[in-house]
C-alpha cells in the first residue's frame, strides 16, 4: 500500500522549505524579467515600463499556443510517466513559441517607438513605455476577454501533473520544473554574454558605447537585438508562469516594480547581480508574505496560540513552548560559543566537553533502547570502542588519514558489531540481557587489551596516519588548535543530525512499536509485533550512535587505549549517563554526558576518591531528580512544588529531613537485606 | 475455517488437552462460547490454537494451512487474534495510542522509521472508527493505567478488533468486570463482531451471558471436547450441568 503521510499540522521546518522552494521558483521567474530590464537600461539606457506587459504579453500568447497545440494533438489525462513528458514538452515548446513571437514586437517597439526618442529627455522614456504600458492592457483586454485565462481552460489534462515528495514537504512537480528550466535559461545566457561574438559585442558596447562605434560596432542593430532578447525572456517568462497561476490584466505590474528591487540590488546592467537580486526578492517575498490564506494567529511559520501560550512548531508533531524556544536557543548558542568560554578559566577545557558529548552521543543511542525497548544494555561501551578502535587501526596501521572515512569506517563496523552481538544476547529479555552484553564488553576488552601485536595491550593505539600528523577534515591538515575547534563543530553538526534522526526514529510507528514491546511484550507479540526482530533493530541503532561517538573520539583524542574505551566502567558510564540526564529524554544523555565527563574530569583535580565524588554526586541526583536533570527540570512538578513550599514556609526543610531520614533508613535496610540474600541465600 | 485436529498438550503428568478435534466458523462467521469446569483445559486449547502453546500431538490449521508451527505474531497477521484473561494493554500509552499500535501492526506500518506515528490518515480513521463502536471516545487521551476495569476490558477487545481479525478468541472477556457491566462488554463485543463478520470464540462462565448470546456451546471437560451444540444443551445435558454448576437432580 502507498504511504500516506498526511501533513497533519505544517511545522516550521515544512513551511521553510516551502517558503524555500517557491522562493526559488520566483526568484527564477523574476530573474528572466529583470535581467532584461536591467540590460536594456544598461545598454540603452531606457527604463522600460512596459517590460512587465511583455511579460503578460508572454502569458497571454502563450495561452492561445498552448490551447492551439491542444487542438492539434491532445495529450491523455492521466496522471503517468508519459503525461508528464507530454506536458514538459508542451509547456517547453509552447514557451519557446510564445517567446518568439514577443521577438518581432521587442523589435518594433524598439525600432518604432523608442529609438526616435533616444536623444530625448528621460521623461520622454517613461511617458512613452508607461502609454505603451496601458496600451498593452487594453490591447489583453480586446483579444483575451478582461476574465482571468488560465491553461487548464484549453488543456484539462495539467491538473493531473502529480506533486513530489521533497524533503517530507508536497509540492507540486511543475515548480521544481521552473526552478530547473530557470537554471538552464541561466546557464544559457552566461553562456551567450561570456562566449559568444554577438554576446561580447552587446557587453562592449554596454561599457563603453562611443568604443565600441568606432572599432565598427553597429549600435542600432545592438539596440533593436538587446531590445528584442528582453521581450524574448520576458515573454518566456509569461510563458512558463502561466501553467502555475493565471493571466490577468493587471499581471505586469507586480514583476515591473520587483524588477526594479533586483535592479536596485543587483546594480544597473549587472546579469550576475540580476541573477543574485532576483533570488533575494524572490526568496525574501515568500518569506515574509505568506502564500497560502492562513489564519492570522498562524501569519509566521510554525508559530501559534494554543491555551493562550504560544508555540513554535519546529517540524509535525515537534512543538515546542515558548520557554523550551528560549533554552534550546540558549543551549545552541552555549555549545556554538563554548570554545570561546572556555578561555575564561584555565580550569575549563573543550576537550572535556567534546569528550562529554561523544559519550553523550552514545548515550542518546542507548536511550533508544532502554527508554523505549524496556532493556538495559550495561555493554554499550563495545560499540563506542569499536568505533574508536576502528578509526585507530585504520590510520595507524593502514595510513588512512581522512576524518569522514575513518569515521564512516568506524560506524559501519560498530554497526555491524552491534548487529552480532544483539543477535546473540536478545534471546534474553532482563537480567539475563544486561549480563550477556555485559559479558560480550568484557570479552571485546580482554581480546583488545591483551593483543599486543596488533591493537598494543593496554597502552592501545594512536589514531594518527604518520606519527606527528593527524587527520585530514576535507583533505586539509590543520595545526592542532584549529583541527580541535573545527572538529567541535563538526561534532555539534553530527549531533544535530543525530538528535534530528532519533527525535523521528522515537516518534515514528517504528518508535511507537519499540514503545508496545517495553510496555508489554506479550501483547506486543500478539498484536502482530515481531518482537525479536524489532528489538535488535533498536539495538543496532544505539549501537550505530555508541559508534559515531567513538569513532568521532578516536580522531579527537588521537591517542586511545582499552580502559578508556572499552572498558566496562565506560559501559556504565554510558548508562549512567542516560539515567542521569533523564532516560526519558531526547537530551537528557546529552547533558548527563558533559556532567558525567566534566565531574570525573574536575573531581580529578579536587580530590584523589574522584571516582568516590562522582558517586556520590551521581546519587544525590538519583534520588533528588527521580527522572534525571532534564527529566526532572522538564516534568517533574513536585520540584516546583518543593520550592515553592520553601518559599513560603522554610521549616518545611525539617519535614523533608525526617522524610528524607526513614527512606535513608529504609534504603539501608532494604541494602542489608539484599546483602543477606546473595551472601547467605533466601531462606 | 479454524480448525484444531487431535491436539493434545499435557504439562507433566497433567493431561490438559487431550484429543482435541474442533471446528470455528465452518458455515460463516458465528459466536461460539466455550464453558467448562476449572481445569476443563479451555485457556490451554486457546493457548495452542493461538501459538503460545505449541501441542505435543495434532495440528492447528487455518483455513485448510497447516499453521502449527506458525509463530504467534504471524498468526496474528493472518487473521487469528486473541486477547488474555488478564487485561494486557500497553499502560503508559493513552486509550488513543493503544489502538494506533494495533491498527499501525494490522496495516504493517511498523517499520516505517521517518514518517510521524501519528500522522497516517488511514491509521486515524480506523482509530476512530474503534473508538466510537467501543463508545471509548471520551476516554481517548486517558492513559491505559488509570482506566476503570470496565473499560480496561473494553480497550483490550478493542484492540483485538483494531488487527481487523477473521477469528477472535477472547480468554474470559467478563472476567473481574462487575455483574452490572458484563451485558455492556459481551454485547459491544458480539454487536462489533457480527458487524465486521468475526467469528468470535470466547470462555465464559456465566451461562446466562452463554444462552443470551451464543450461536454455538462447546464444553470442555478434562481436557476432552464433553459436547457441543446450540445453547438450549444448558438445559437439557444433565451431565452438563452437573459440571458447571454442581447441580445434581
Amino acid at each position: 500500500m502507498l504511504e500516506t503521510v498526511v501533513p497533519l499540522q505544517s511545522g516550521f521546518l515544512e513551511a521553510a522549505i516551502l517558503r524555500t522552494l517557491n522562493g526559488l521558483q520566483a526568484g527564477f521567474v523574476l530573474f528572466l524579467i529583470a535581467s532584461g530590464m536591467t540590460i536594456i537600461l544598461g545598454i540603452l539606457e531606457v527604463l522600460n515600463l512596459t517590460h512587465g506587459e511583455l511579460f503578460a504579453l508572454g502569458a497571454y500568447v502563450s495561452f492561445s499556443v498552448y490551447g492551439f497545440m491542444v487542438g492539434v494533438f491532445a495529450p491523455p489525462a492521466d496522471a503517468g510517466l508519459v503525461t508528464l513528458a507530454l506536458f514538459v514538452g508542451y509547456v517547453v515548446l509552447g514557451a519557446l513559441v510564445s517567446a518568439a513571437v514577443l521577438l518581432p514586437v521587442g523589435v518594433l517597439l524598439e525600432t518604432v517607438f523608442i529609438r526616435p526618442i533616444y536623444d530625448r529627455d528621460e521623461v520622454y522614456q517613461l511617458v512613452v513605455t508607461f502609454a505603451l504600458l496601458l496600451v498593452f492592457v487594453d490591447i489583453f483586454q480586446f483579444v483575451w476577454g478582461p476574465s482571468p485565462v488560465r491553461v487548464a481552460d484549453v488543456y484539462t489534462s495539467i491538473n493531473a501533473i502529480p506533486t513530489t515528495e521533497l524533503f517530507g514537504v508536497t509540492y507540486p512537480t511543475y515548480n521544481l520544473f521552473v526552478i530547473l528550466l530557470g537554471t538552464a535559461v541561466l546557464l544559457g545566457l552566461f553562456y551567450f554574454f561570456e562566449r559568444t561574438r554577438t554576446g561580447r559585442i552587446v557587453r562592449a558596447t554596454a561599457i563603453d558605447r562611443e568604443m565600441a562605434t568606432a572599432i565598427g560596432v553597429s549600435t542600432d542593430r545592438v539596440f533593436t537585438l538587446v531590445f528584442a532578447l528582453g521581450a524574448f525572456f520576458a515573454g518566456f517568462a509569461g510563458a512558463i508562469e502561466l501553467p502555475r497561476t493565471t493571466a490577468t490584466l493587471g499581471m505586469g505590474i507586480n514583476p515591473l516594480v520587483l524588477s526594479f528591487v533586483v535592479i536596485v540590488i543587483g546594480g544597473v546592467g549587472s546579469l550576475r547581480g540580476a541573477f543574485v537580486g532576483a533570488l533575494v526578492v524572490g526568496l525574501v517575498s515568500r518569506w515574509l508574505v505568506p502564500i497560502y490564506p492562513v489564519s492570522r494567529r498562524e501569519a509566521f511559520p510554525g508559530i501559534e496560540t494554543e491555551d493562550g501560550k504560544r508555540h513554535l512548531r519546529l517540524t509535525r508533531g515537534l512543538v515546542l513552548t515558548g520557554r523550551q524556544v528560549v533554552l534550546g536557543l540558549v543551549a545552541a548558542l552555549v555549545l556554538l560559543a563554548l570554545p570561546d568560554l572556555m578561555r575564561v578559566s584555565d580550569s575549563l577545557q573543550l576537550s572535556v566537553f567534546h569528550q562529554g558529548l561523544l559519550f553523550g552521543i552514545a548515550a542518546v543511542g542507548l536511550n533508544l533502547l532502554v527508554r523505549h525497548t524496556g532493556l538495559v544494555s550495561f555493554g554499550h561501551a563495545a560499540f563506542f570502542g569499536t568505533g574508536a578502535y576502528t578509526a585507530a587501526v585504520l590510520a595507524s596501521k593502514a595510513g588512512v588519514n581522512s576524518f569522514f572515512v575513518l569515521l564512516l569506517a568506524g560506524v559501519v563496523v560498530a554497526t555491524v558489531m552491534a548487529a552480532v552481538i544483539g543477535a546473540l544476547s536478545l534471546r534474553h529479555t532482563g537480567l539475563y540481557f544486561s549480563l550477556l552484553t555485559l559479558a560480550f564488553g568484557m570479552l571485546l576488552y580482554s581480546l583488545v587489551k591483551g593483543n599486543e601485536a596488533f591493537f598494543n595491550g593496554t597502552d592501545g593505539l594512536p589514531v594518527r596516519p604518520d606519527p606527528a600528523g593527524r587527520p585530514l577534515l576535507l583533505g586539509q591538515a590543520f595545526p592542532p588548535e584549529v583541527y580541535n575547534l573545527l572538529l567541535y563543530y563538526l561534532t555539534l553538526a553530527i549531533l544535530a543530525v543525530l538528535l534530528l534522526v532519533m527525535w523521528r526514529i522515537v516518534h515514528s510507528p517504528f518508535g511507537n512499536a519499540l514503545d508496545a514491546i517495553g510496555q508489554n511484550r506479550t501483547r506486543a507479540r500478539f498484536i502482530g509485533l515481531p518482537v525479536e526482530r524489532y528489538v535488535w533493530l533498536a539495538f543496532v541503532i544505539s549501537g550505530l550512535y555508541g559508534g559515531v561517538g567513538g569513532a568521532v573520539y578516536a580522531t579527537l583524542q588521537l591517542q586511545i587505549d582499552p580502559d578508556g574505551t572499552l572498558f566496562v566502567l565506560r559501559s556504565g558510564d554510558i548508562l549512567f549517563m542516560a539515567i542521569l540526564g533523564g532516560y526519558r529524554t531526547l537530551v537528557g544523555p546529552l547533558v548527563g554526558g558533559i556532567v558525567l565527563v566534566f565531574l570525573q574530569d574536575v573531581g580529578q583535580d579536587v580530590t584523589v576518591y574522584f571516582e568516590a565524588l562522582t558517586g556520590v554526586v551521581l546519587l544525590a541526583l538519583v534520588y533528588g531528580f527521580p527522572r534525571g536533570i532534564v527529566g526532572s527540570l522538564q516534568r517533574d512538578s513536585r520540584f516546583r512544588a518543593g520550592l515553592r513550599d520553601l518559599r513560603e514556609d522554610p521549616s518545611v526543610v525539617s519535614t523533608w529531613l525526617a522524610r528524607l531520614r526513614k527512606s535513608v533508613a529504609d534504603a539501608t535496610r532494604r541494602a542489608a537485606e539484599n546483602l543477606r540474600i546473595i551472601l547467605t541465600g533466601i531462606q | 475455517m479454524l480448525e484444531a485436529r487431535d491436539l493434545r498438550k499435557s504439562f507433566g503428568s497433567l493431561v490438559a488437552t487431550d484429543g482435541v478435534t474442533l471446528q470455528f466458523g465452518a458455515e460463516g462467521e458465528e459466536v461460539v462460547f466455550i464453558v467448562g469446569p476449572n481445569g476443563a483445559g479451555k485457556t490451554t486449547l486457546i493457548n495452542l490454537l493461538t501459538g503460545r502453546l505449541h501441542p505435543d500431538e495434532g495440528s492447528v490449521l487455518l483455513d485448510g494451512t497447516d499453521i502449527t508451527d506458525v509463530p504467534p505474531e504471524a498468526r496474528v497477521r493472518q487473521g487469528l487474534v486473541r486477547s488474555f484473561q488478564v487485561v494486557h494493554v500497553f499502560e503508559e500509552m493513552t486509550v488513543r495510542e493503544n489502538l494506533r499500535t494495533a491498527v499501525l501492526s494490522d496495516e504493517g506500518r511498523t517499520l516505517s522509521m521517518f514518517s510521524l506515528s501519528d500522522a497516517h490518515e488511514s491509521v486515524e480513521r480506523r482509530v476512530d472508527e474503534l473508538l466510537s463502536q467501543f463508545r471509548l471516545g471520551d476516554l481517548a487521551d486517558t492513559p491505559a493505567s488509570t482506566l476503570p476495569h470496565g473499560d480496561r476490558k473494553l480497550l483490550d477487545v478493542a484492540m483485538s478488533f483494531g488487527l481487523d481479525p477473521a477469528y477472535l478468541l477472547l480468554d474470559e472477556p467478563t472476567a473481574g468486570v462487575t455483574t452490572s457491566e458484563k451485558g455492556y462488554v459481551v454485547d459491544t463485543i458480539v454487536d462489533v463482531g457480527r458487524a465486521r463478520g468475526v467469528t468470535t470464540v470466547m470462555i465464559e462462565h456465566d451461562m446466562d451471558i452463554v444462552t443470551e448470546y451464543a450461536d454455538r456451546l462447546i464444553a470442555l471437560h478434562q481436557g476432552q471436547v464433553h459436547g457441543e451444540g446450540d445453547p438450549s444443551m444448558l438445559r437439557t445435558d444433565d451431565e452438563l450441568r452437573r459440571l458447571l454448576l454442581g447441580v445434581s437432580e
